[in-house]
């Protein structure tokens, strides 16, 4: 397989382009338009905070629970939303992709950086949270919050590179996939903490590198743990397997998925 | 040397045909699995079918080739297999150069943004770097004809402003090698006479190939040097625009040689013309007058419910191949149209000196009893016009400079 580099390097302008028009009509024609940015974590912050830190009394490290579960739902929100976007990019842009050649991996790529624009509001509200509950700001926190977003763009472009060609095959990822999104939020540690259930969590925090994101991000923001650095590393390994995996599958079903969109 | 810019060797795309063209499901895959596994000494039993096969060309730069052919014979799969979006089952096509694509105009608009937004997406969707469009985007907006609405969300504009943007922005793509499919064809009256001026700017322009597949054989004609006859998925002819154009036409109404009276046509059906035929002055029919000579235009004519009421108005349009209309002749532009007393006869046109020059045209029959329309038969004949003496001279005229011939004299003061 020849992958033509230069040309993908040379698409930058149309990634832009493709960027930015997943950014303008996803909020097109809603009546608070960018406010839901900023509406819908805190909505599922409240309901959270009500149903498992009240009610149901799920530890959080002694960390104060609206705090603890928005940064889990800060990635994990992330996460769902970049797969769902780009395992579906292939099939939103199939009339393009019918008509005129540019490169596909494009189409998978603009799409997942597209949400990145979701994270300022969302990041907005939880140093304004941090500061509410008097969490020491640290300069770490600049150098974890972004490494860790970057780390989580990749599993998820990873396995959207991987979806979205399946998807364009076979329709049926696209009703399975909600599904699995629904059952890895449980699987990872959003609105409970990862000491509840000991060590067993350390395999699922390599092979689920959002669960770690989570993590890491928590322990050292609150200083709850020591970072365990052998576990991020073998993370981080499995996250870029996860995106080389996912990058050559792309390429290799590139030349005939456009005869089944 | 030759400088050869697009080799074709051998191209050929198979799709496969499933029932009701569904996509595929896992199951079925699944489901196939076992079937694959007995199956396997046997070849497996699939229906295809090659929309193209055995595709073979050169083009050199600079060259314009018109791909021409009937519905469904391969002309758009060869265009899709040289813009690279699906890659062909055999063969393979070397390409040197930038190469950009009109399958259809407007791809990629997105309805929900402005048409400034569209501009910049749409360019660089068809492969335009974002500077390159800010230089054009005054003279694509002038070219458009839509100041007016440029911050407007595409969806609030009508089809043909939607198109005339589209078609603006392809227009000022710039690359090397350029594929177009049926693009002539957008907006009004003016603007589609605006559009095939730009495109033939784009096509003359030095240095840049142009593959342009229509069925137009005007547009060809006027645009393209080579041309190449597409058929069931196999290239027919390939060679100089004239010849492979002619050939095509002939082609075309030797398979489809329908008698008068069964051709496609419209109307109420009250009267019907049933034959058609030329003749000379002697009254032998001929299939091949020659220019200035005195011929008859002779319709055959039925009348369904015995004879007719009203009054009868016949006329007929001459075109060339194409489909341009030349001359028309009614009986009411010299006020001689008249009431049937018979239920079958011959409506006679008489030429004093007959004003076509030499090659191919057709007719198309038009019948209104009291100015409802009776039979319209379009395509109804065709003829050829061989070189006569039209001017008491010698000169030869060609066709494509003056198809019409008009008498008159010139005089010196």
């Amino acid at each position: 397989m020849e992958i033509n580099w230069k040309e993908i390097y040379e698409a930058k302008d149309l990634f832009f382009s493709l960027t930015l028009r997943d950014i303008k009509i996803r909020y097109k024609q809603t009546i608070l338009g960018v406010l839901w940015i900023v509406i819908q974590p805190l909505f599922s912050l409240y309901v959270f905070t009500i149903v498992f830190g009240k009610f149901a009394k799920i530890p959080s490290d002694k960390v104060p629970y609206p705090i603890f579960v928005f940064i889990g739902l800060m990635f994990w929100n992330f996460f769902s939303t970049t797969l769902t976007g780009s395992s579906a990019s292939l099939i939103a842009n199939k009339n393009i992709i019918k008509k005129i050649y540019f490169p596909r991996i494009m189409a998978p790529i603009a799409s997942t950086f597209s949400y990145l624009i979701d994270l300022i509001p969302t990041s907005l509200i939880l140093f304004g949270m941090m500061i509410f509950y008097k969490v020491k700001i640290t300069p770490q926190m600049f150098i974890y919050l972004p490494a860790l977003i970057l780390m989580i763009l990749i599993f998820s472009l990873g396995v959207g590179m991987f979806l979205a060609p399946l998807n364009a095959k076979y329709r049926d990822v696209k009703i399975i996939l909600p599904f699995i999104i629904q059952l890895g939020f449980f699987a990872t540690p959003v609105i409970y903490p990862t000491s509840m259930f000991g060590g067993t969590l350390k395999i699922i925090r390599i092979i689920n590198p959002i669960a770690e994101a989570i993590e890491v991000s928590r322990s050292s923001f609150f200083g709850t743990r020591p970072t365990d650095w052998l576990i991020l590393t073998l993370s981080v390994c499995f996250t870029l397997a996860v995106f080389i995996i996912g990058f050559f599958f792309f390429k290799k079903q590139e030349e005939n998925f456009v005869d089944v969109l | 040397m030759k400088n050869i810019v697009i080799k074709a060797n051998n191209l050929g795309k198979e799709y496969i045909l499933r029932p009701n063209n569904s996509y595929k499901t896992l199951r079925d895959s699944i489901s196939d699995i076992p079937k694959r596994i007995f199956n396997l000494s046997k070849k497996q039993q699939k229906e295809s079918f090659w929309a193209l096969r055995n595709a073979s060309f050169e083009l050199e730069k600079g060259d314009a080739l018109g791909i021409i052919g009937p519905n469904g014979a391969g002309k758009s799969t060869l265009l899709k297999i040289l813009a690279r979006i699906t890659t062909p089952t055999e063969g393979q096509a070397e390409i040197t150069g930038k190469v950009a694509t009109m399958l259809e105009v407007g791809t990629g608009f997105n309805p929900e943004l402005t048409g400034r937004e569209n501009i910049y997406l749409n360019g660089a969707i068809i492969g335009m770097k974002k500077n390159e469009i800010n230089k054009k985007f005054d003279k694509i907006v002038e070219f458009s004809e839509i100041q007016r609405f440029i911050d407007i969300p595409v969806k609030k504009y009508s089809s043909g402003m939607q198109v005339r943007l589209a078609f603006s922005v392809a227009a000022h793509l710039d690359p090397e090698i350029l594929l177009l499919d049926e693009v002539l064809a957008v907006g009004d009256l003016a603007f589609q006479k605006k559009s095939l001026l730009k495109m033939r700017d784009i096509v003359k322009d030095q240095g840049r190939t142009v593959l342009f597949v229509s069925h137009n054989m005007a547009a060809v004609q006027s645009l393209c040097n080579k041309t190449l006859l597409f058929n069931n998925g196999k290239i027919k002819e390939f060679g100089k625009t004239e010849a492979v154009i002619s050939k095509y036409i002939k082609g075309v109404y030797k398979d489809t040689k329908v008698s008068l009276s069964d051709k496609k046509r419209s109307g109420n059906g009250e009267i019907k013309i049933t034959d058609f035929w030329i003749e000379n002055p002697i009254g032998q029919r001929t299939k091949s007058p020659k220019s200035g000579g005195k011929y008859k235009f002779i319709f055959q004519y039925e009348c369904h419910r015995g004879t007719t009421k009203g009054i009868v108005d016949i006329g007929f349009f001459a075109q060339t191949i194409p489909g341009e209309s030349l001359f028309s002749h009614f009986a009411s532009y010299t006020g001689q149209t008249a009431k049937l007393n018979k239920s079958k006869g011959q409506f006679i046109f008489s030429f004093d000196k007959f004003p076509l020059t030499e090659g191919r045209y057709k007719l198309t029959i038009h019948t209104t009893i009291d100015g409802c329309e009776a039979d319209f038969v379009p395509d109804a004949a065709e003829f050829s016009v061989q070189d006569g003496m039209f001017f008491n001279s010698k000169v030869t005229i060609n066709q494509k400079i003056s198809p019409l011939l008009v008498d008159g004299d010139w005089k010196y003061e």
